[in-house]
This record gives C-alpha cells, structure tokens and sequence, in this order.
C-alpha cells in the first residue's frame, strides 16, 4: 500500500472516531454511533434483509444506465456528424434538461404506476445528458490535422467516425459515462422516494417512517457502497474491454 | 505542363483578406521543392491547395496534367505535428493508410518493416506514439505517408519540434528515402539551412505570392560537409538577403 494510501485510510479511521464522539452524548434518533450503525448493517446484510432493496435498486440503475447512456452515445455521435441535426435539436436538449428532472419523477408514477419502470425511465432520462454532451464534444472537436489526414487518405464518413473520431473521444466519452454513473443511483433512489415499496431508497423513507435512524444509515452507506463500485465497474469496463484504445494514451 | 502545376491561383478564409494571391508554380516529376517564409505568409494554405484538401477560390491546379479536385491516393502529406493516432501501435499507424482500405498483405507489411528500418525505429514498432520521442515521431510521421509509395509528398514543417542534432539526421533519412523512390516533394520551413540541404529549389513566399524560386546546384549525394561548403553558405546568405526585402 502507498503512503497516500494508508493516510486515507487514516483520514478514515479519525472520522469514525470523531462521528462516535460526538454521537456519544446525543439521541440515536438523531444521530446513531458508528457502531450502532454497522451492527444494523450486519444484521440487514446477513439476514437477507437487504438483499431484495438491493437487487432492485441495481436492476434499476443497471437498466436505466444502460438505456439513458445508449440513447445519449446514439444522439451525441448523431448530433455531432450532422449540423443540422445538431442545430435542429439542441434547443429541445438543453430544454429537457433545464426542467428539474427530479421534479418530473411524480409525472413519471403517474404516467408509468409504482413499478420499476417509472425509476428505469427516471435514472435514464438523468443519465441521458452527461453521455449526449461529451460525446458530441469530444466528435465535434477531433484534431482538425487528423481529420485532415483520414480525408487525404480517402476515408469513409463512416471509417473516419469509427476508426478516428469515437476512438479519439473514448477519454471524455468515458468521463461522461462516470458522471452518468454516479447519477444514475440518485435517479433510482429518488424515484423509489416517491413511489414504490421496494429499493434502497424505498427503504430510507420506511426508516424515516418508523423513526429508526441507525436503518437509514445502514442504507445510506449501501447506496454509497454501491456508488462507488459502479464508478470501480466503469474502471474495469475500461481496462477490459477498451485496453486497446486507452492503452498508448494512458502511459 | 509540370508534374504538378499550380496555375493562377487564389484563396482567401471566410472573413478574411486573400491568403494565397495568384501563384503560378510548376514542379517537375522527382524534384525537391522547399517553400520558405515568414510565419502567417499562407505556406501552409498553399501547400493544402497543392495536395487538394483545399480548393482554390480562383485558379486551378493540375497533377499529372489532370486537374486536382480532392486528395489523390497518390500523394503523401506529413502535418506540423506528427498527428499519430495514440490508440495505435507504431506499426499500425505505419499501416493506417493500408488498413483502412483492407487488410495488409505479407508485402507491404515487409514494405512497412523495410521503412521503420531505413527510418532507424524498428526497435520502436510495437510501441504507442506515447512512449516516443518528438523525433520518432516525427519518423513514424513520414514513414506512414510513404506506406504506399506516393509520387508526391507535401511535408508541412514536419521537423519543427525536434532539436538541431535530429533534425539533420531526419533530413538526411527523408532524402534517402525520397530518392530511393524517386518521390517528388514540396517541404515547408523556416530554416533557410534545412531549405538548401534538402532542395532542388527553393521558392519564397511573402503576402500570400512566390516571390522568389532559387535553383540550388548541390550534388545529389548530400552530406555532413556540404553544409560548411562555401555555396552551400554563400547561397543561405542570399536566400536571407532576399528576406530583408520582402514583409510577411
């Protein structure tokens, strides 16, 4: 481990200690001690307690992401290669987005009922943005020699966009699909705040209703948990799957 | 006619004033062409609209006695930066040019081999562009562009970023090459030294016009020597003079 690394984990450490001092004195139900916390954890976790909430929530995010990132990638590589497409719809992008799409979530339950479909549409519609927005940036803005270099060369549109333009932009394409990523869990756990019986964020509102703080932070860690493993997914994604294209560029 | 011609020609950027002002140029089949000027005296417009990535306002431009409409296949360009695609090894942006078409057969991949040896890089083909120096770079810029043997190469300052010692060594591995190929070139600069030893001519440019074409009578074989020879010198001085007379 480096040294960073064990001051992280130090910085940790200090905080826990500090959260169960200052708990120490005050009520449980406004401010439950670490140890409270993770023993409610634990007893969710190995009961099986959690174990549906989860599983929704992921299958929620996963599809959401899945549609939400797909549809931005199509629209912004779309949006990029025809400028009139680009001038055409921008304006009802930036509108759709300019809408608080959170207050949008009661329309969604009203328009797709409890289930998880109303979340899936939620987490894509917040997902959709970040991808659509950098990926049109990064096909919009790909070094003019080398587009310069593949017309010389006699490419395609086509082999220009798939062997040039996607390959040069995958660095902020992928930083778009990060941003999405870490949205995509406030889409879904939002969306379970307003309507459903199942999920994490289901879960939080039913501790909240029964007045069991240390609960609402056993999820609250989950949730952040399960953040930080789909940024690590999005990681291994990009070491797996596209080590050919980030390989040079990395080192 | 000329090999390349470029006849009466004009081109301005939206917007702006005229960049390239009727430029009447000829070049022969196998000659080294250098074009020299200040910075911002439309060098490099004009070397785009002799490769045809750029279309004359006024005037035409003819290859080969056909006139020039878009890039030919049979033409190399080499950019200011090397403009290597970071994604891919140095082989296989030696083979960029190939593959986008088809799959590179055994020849021109021992074609491609032969290149990175006579550029000295071989050592480096598995390698990203990454991990090279601004003069590998540069060598894997020029080796690409001569992949399928072009009879023309425009080279636009390629050498501009690597230091005096490489330079001269990258100028002596591109004559090699284009006359083993008996390629012909057009080669953008600002150094008067570098114009005379690679030349059979050197044009310079100012307010978007050729305003001089020098003929530079060397030996085919260039060496180390030959750049403290007394023509060599006296011709630099001459080409310099010639500067103080004209504006950008």
């Amino acid at each position: 481990m480096k040294k960073v690394e064990y001051y992280s984990m130090l910085l940790l450490l200090l905080m826990l200690i500090g959260w169960e001092l200052i708990a120490g004195p005050m009520s449980e139900l406004v401010l439950p001690a670490p140890a409270a916390v993770f023993i409610e954890l634990w007893n969710g976790l190995s009961s099986g307690y959690f174990l549906p909430h989860i599983l929704r929530t992921i299958t929620e995010i996963v599809l959401g992401l899945s549609i939400g990132c797909t549809m931005g990638f199509i629209l912004g590589v779309l949006m990029g290669e025809i400028d009139f497409l680009r001038k055409l719809l921008f304006p009802y992008v930036i509108a759709s987005q300019a809408v608080p799409k959170l207050a949008l979530a009661p329309l969604f339950i009203l328009w797709f009922g409890f289930g998880m479909t109303s979340k899936v549409v939620i987490t894509a519609l917040i997902c959709f943005f970040p991808l659509l927005e950098n990926t049109l940036t990064a096909i919009q803005y790909t070094d003019p020699n080398k587009k310069d270099l593949f017309y010389i060369l006699g490419a395609t549109r086509l082999q220009t966009l798939i062997h040039l333009k996607i390959p040069a932009g995958l660095p902020a394409i992928l930083a778009g699909f990060r941003v999405s990523v870490v949205l995509a869990v406030v889409g879904a756990v939002v969306g379970e705040f307003i309507g459903g019986s199942e999920g994490l964020g289901a879960l939080i509102i039913a501790s909240q209703g029964m007045m069991d703080t240390p609960l609402m932070f056993a999820v609250l860690i989950l949730l952040t948990l399960m953040g930080m493993l789909l940024y690590l997914g999005v990681n291994l994604i990009e070491g797996l799957f596209l080590k050919t294209y980030m390989k040079g560029r990395n080192k | 006619m000329g090999f390349l011609t470029l006849d009466h020609i004009y081109y301005s950027y939206p917007g702006q004033g005229s960049t390239v002002k009727d430029v009447t140029w000829q070049i022969e089949e196998g000659e080294f062409h250098c074009l020299l000027g200040k910075s911002g005296c439309g060098k490099t417009t004009l070397l785009k609209l002799a490769a045809g990535l750029l279309k004359p306002d006024k005037g035409k431009v003819y290859w080969q006695e056909v006139e020039v409409s878009k890039p030919s296949s049979q033409v190399g360009y080499v950019f200011q930066s090397p403009t290597l695609l970071e994604w891919k090894t140095v082989f296989d942006n030696i083979l960029l040019p190939i593959s986008l078409k088809r799959k590179p057969n055994s020849r021109e991949l021992d074609y491609g081999e032969t290149l990175l040896e006579l550029m000295g890089i071989i050592s480096q083909k598995d390698k990203y562009p990454t991990e090279l120096s601004g003069g590998q770079q540069s060598r894997v810029a020029i080796a690409r562009s001569l992949i399928q043997r072009p009879s023309m190469l425009f080279l636009d300052e390629p050498f501009a970023a690597v230091d005096a010692i490489t330079r001269e060594e990258l100028q002596d591995d591109l004559l090699k090459l284009c006359q083993l190929q008996k390629t012909t070139v057009i080669f953008i600069t600002h150094d008067i030294t570098e114009a005379v030893y690679l030349s059979d001519h050197v044009a310079i440019m100012s307010g978007g016009q050729i305003v001089h074409d020098y003929k530079v009578n060397l030996p085919q074989e260039r060496g180390f020597k030959m750049r403290y020879d007394t023509y060599f010198n006296e011709l630099c001085l001459k080409i310099r003079q010639s500067f103080s007379g004209v504006s950008s």
